[in-house]
């Protein structure tokens, strides 16, 4: 939910967990695919 | 708020401290010293990620939807920053494919970088800006090359080491500018009211990453390794030109996406945060280069053609 009052945006939650959520799942899904790989390669 | 730029700092000494052990002790930690940089970044982002959604103050017309503004900003800067390493490591593949003439060429970039910034300080006006961009250039050129000088005495770079380098920074840049523009479009929804504008600093990031992703089809698609090597370090260094604009694109067309922020601009508690993340995004990006520069160091070793039999056996 969000809204502007005055010129200031107010709630807006949804959009900062969507990207916080966002970084954390593609910073932690490429770090595991270089260990997998890293791993494949070294056998 | 203590300086943004301490946990940078420390996290630099740690980064020279690991590879000076690296290289003293070989073996096991030659292998593995980039987890050290790697952990340091995790503590960092754990660190700045609670304190950007937590304890950051809310920014003064977004609210909350500014806290955003601590991963868009350092996915930005450290997208650009690994394109940046993939152009060094590019430029420095092609230097490194005769290491012979590189006290020449720095005995020229020198020289030249020295009488550009000394026209410079001369000059005025347009010509004192020509001497200043060049005299710049080539001093950074001149940097570039005593890292490869040193790197290829001491570390035994080659041409083929430093394309492995350009190719995981490469990967590790594209990763990082799809987020970045995934979160630039949440960013816009909420204080743009559209996911998606042809904003020149929005179309400009886009097409940095789609041409390096282009840059990285080219390199799946020749098989010869020398030609590839070649092709693709020609093209990284095409496709570096589009950083310098998409970073001056807030600057030179004024439309939607706002200026860059600073220091003078920014509440210092934001700074702060800011910085620790942009920290902490630098030392995972240095941990994901590293870690990708073995894997395709150890493909390219799979891959290459088993050695000639020694010269008597083939006589036989």
């Amino acid at each position: 939910m969000i809204f502007a009052t005055g010129g200031v945006i107010v709630g807006g939650w949804n959009f900062v967990w969507t990207a916080y959520g966002a970084t954390w799942l593609v910073l932690a899904g490429y770090a595991l695919s270089l260990w997998w790989r890293g791993r494949k390669e070294a056998r | 708020m203590p300086s943004g730029y301490i946990p940078g700092a420390l996290g630099l000494a740690l980064f020279v401290v690991l590879v000076a052990a690296a290289k003293l002790a070989g073996g096991k930690v030659r292998d593995n010293w980039e987890h050290g940089i790697g952990l340091y970044g995790l503590g960092l982002f754990l660190w700045g990620q609670y304190s950007g959604l937590f304890v950051a103050p809310r920014e003064a017309m977004m609210g909350d939807v500014g806290r955003i503004l601590y991963v868009h900003v350092p996915a930005a800067w450290i997208s650009m920053m690994a394109f940046t390493w993939a152009f060094a490591g590019s430029f420095g593949s092609l230097m490194l494919q005769a290491p012979q003439q590189l006290p020449k060429i720095l005995g020229a970039t020198g020289a030249g970088g020295a009488l550009g910034i000394a026209a410079a300080v001369a000059l005025d006006g347009t010509p004192r800006k020509l001497a200043a961009f060049f005299g710049v250039l080539l001093v950074l050129a001149f940097l570039e090359c005593l890292v490869l000088y040193l790197g290829h005495r001491f570390f035994g770079w080659d041409a083929d080491s430093a394309d492995h380098f350009a190719e995981s920074s490469t990967e590790t840049g594209i990763v990082l500018g799809l987020l970045l523009l995934f979160l630039g479009a949440v960013f816009a929804k909420p204080t743009w009211g559209t996911y998606w504008t042809w904003d020149p600093r929005l179309t400009a990031s886009a097409i940095m990453v789609l041409t390096f992703v282009g840059v990285s089809l080219l390199r799946a698609t020749v098989s010869d390794p020398d030609t590839r090597r070649s092709w693709v370090s020609v093209a990284t260094v095409i496709a570096y030109i589009n950083i310098p604009i998409t970073y001056m694109a807030v600057k030179w067309w004024r439309t939607m996406h706002q200026l860059q922020s600073t220091p003078n601009t920014l509440d210092s508690d934001m700074t702060f945060w800011l910085r620790v993340n942009a920290w902490a995004f630098l030392f995972l990006a240095m941990w994901f280069v590293a870690r990708g520069w073995r894997i395709a160091a150890a493909r390219a070793a799979a891959e290459a053609p088993p050695p000639l039999p020694p010269a008597r056996e083939v006589a036989r």
